[in-house]
């Protein structure tokens, strides 16, 4: 039974941090329709800059979220300007943004490469390895403290989403383009604010991952892939339905790691996401897109 | 005459690479004036609301807002200089809920205070809306959605009002209410330009008609002479010949 107890709780930090990643990946499809595969290698960037700041000046990668936010949200606002604003409310831009941000992926990823190298780097706090004990449950202090952090910065965003103007104006751009220009929301404005604020999202994502996995330049493949089977489990642009989702596949994959084999884990997410095509596939929370 | 607010000179639009659906149209309207256009379908009608809003660049001419173009500019910014489009679809925020609606329809007031008193004025004009804060707008009757609808037009005060089809899937009875609200908005000085499918009960709220066809203005008259012209009646108001 402790045993039990002791995988959920390990799978829903982890679920937390998985929450994270894929929150902003969701917003910015939710706002903008842009399939953005380029998501994770934003992550990546955030676990670099967490890693070279600790490395170099042993900043703690948590209080690093910050920077890397921002390192993000300015790479972020580069590339949208750069790739995305043109065509933005053309016909086919969703199908067109999965090419375009494949590309923008790959260049980022050799851009990684290049100066990074493909060795797995993991940034190494002092608590990285330490762990609570809450009577016989073991609590890793990395994945708790993720977890909490994670846990924090969803509900932020959920709060501003709510009840500030700006979050209420990027709810009504996502419900529709052009009766929130009928309002007087300057949608361009909308877009590029909520491209920026999910690029910063996966730049803190990125400082807690940098001490929860290893990574290298490539890993990002492996992100999208589960964060896509989140994205489109929790129903396309929804933030609540991403987060359920993330949690709870992340326990169910825990549990199947632990009774199973680790080497299932990973099936779980695929298994949801053929199954959700299947039955319902607009997803948990999602709307049938026109 | 200055009472003339806005003037459309020449315009011609149409969708896309699409044939002109708009004709060089020109169209007067004045302070506090509803204005009715009908016609047959694909006369136009919808296009010229759109052309004005903005949602619609038009492809020549030009359109007059206090002597000011507004050819050319995004839709957001046509609707902050005080023309307020309805258009046939509600253009409601479905899952937003109606408090965050009539938010919404303030999001251009950076006075969120005086945006507070606004929305406890027109919640005293729509009560029925004050019971309905927190639900979703998708989810309330035809009728309501259409009290939300003008609620959130007037929150800002436009000059101009532009509807098209007010009556649009409603109850009859509700349709009655629409035209009312149509009605007491113009009398606060709003100028309103309707398009309008039912053109008798549309014209009989009105003070001017105009009639359009292939995308030219064919005539433009006191709506009550509109609503008594045999011409027009056979033609466009579906009075039998033989009566």
């Amino acid at each position: 039974m402790i045993y039990i107890l002791q995988v959920i709780i390990l799978g829903l930090c982890l679920g937390l941090v998985y929450a994270l990643m894929a929150t902003g990946l969701t917003l910015i499809f939710g706002v903008m329709r842009i399939v953005n595969l380029a998501h994770p290698i934003f992550i990546l960037c955030g676990a670099y800059v967490a890693y070279w700041l600790f490395v170099l000046y042993g900043l703690d990668p948590i209080l690093a979220i910050p920077i890397a936010a921002i390192v993000c949200g300015v790479l972020g606002a580069i590339v949208y300007k750069l790739v995305f604003e043109k065509d933005a409310g053309s016909q086919k831009y969703s199908e067109m943004t999965v090419l375009l941000t494949f590309g923008t992926a790959m260049i980022l990823d050799g851009t990684l490469s290049f100066f990074f190298k493909n060795t797995q780097r993991v940034t190494s706090p002092s608590y990285a390895t330490d762990a609570f004990f809450i009577g016989d449950i073991f609590l890793p202090t990395a994945q708790l403290y993720s977890g909490l952090v994670s846990l924090s910065l969803i509900v932020a965003l959920a709060l501003f989403l709510k009840f500030s103007t700006l979050g209420v104006a990027i709810r009504a751009t996502s419900l529709s383009r052009v009766n929130a220009e009928l309002v007087g929301i300057n949608v361009k404005f909308v877009c590029l604010f909520s491209f920026i604020l999910g690029c910063a999202l996966a730049g803190c994502a990125g400082s807690l991952v940098s001490f929860v996995f290893s990574f290298f330049p490539a890993k990002h493949f492996e992100w999208i892939a589960v964060l896509m089977s989140l994205v489109v489990l929790g129903g396309m642009g929804s933030i609540l339905g991403a987060v359920t989702a993330a949690i709870v596949l992340s326990v169910l994959a825990s549990l199947v790691g632990a009774f199973l084999a680790p080497s299932w884990s990973t099936m779980v997410f695929f298994l949801a996401l053929f199954v959700i095509l299947l039955i319902r596939p607009q997803g948990m929370f999602g709307k049938y897109l026109s | 005459m200055n009472d003339v607010i806005l003037k459309l000179n020449n315009v011609t639009a149409g969708y896309q690479n699409g044939p002109d659906i708009l004709k060089s149209v020109d169209l007067t309207l004045k302070k506090g004036e509803i204005k009715c256009i009908i016609g047959p379908n694909g006369a136009g009608k919808s296009t010229i609301l759109k052309a004005i809003a903005g949602i619609l660049r038009p492809r020549n001419g030009n359109v007059l807002f206090n002597d000011r173009d507004l050819v050319g500019l995004e839709a957001y910014e046509i609707m902050r200089q005080g023309i307020c489009f309805l258009p046939q679809d509600r253009a409601l925020f479905d899952t937003l809920n109606v408090s965050e609606n009539l938010w919404m329809a303030g999001y251009t007031l950076h006075d969120k205070k005086e945006l507070k008193l606004r929305i406890e004025e027109v919640l005293t004009v729509f009560p029925i809306l004050k019971k309905r804060l927190s639900q979703y707008a998708g989810t309330m009757s035809g009728g309501e959605q259409q009290q939300l609808i003008f609620a959130r037009a007037i929150i800002l005060k436009p000059q101009i009002m532009l509807i098209d089809e007010p009556s649009l899937g409603l109850a009859p009875s509700i349709v009655e209410q629409a035209f009312k609200h149509i009605e007491e908005i113009a009398l606060t000085g709003v100028s309103i330009l309707l398009v309008e499918q039912n053109a008798r009960r549309g014209l009989s709220s009105s003070h001017t008609g105009v009639v359009m066809d292939l995308g030219q203005v064919v005539f433009e008259k006191d709506a009550k002479e509109v609503l008594n012209d045999e011409r027009i009646q056979e033609l466009y108001l579906g009075k039998r010949k033989s009566k």
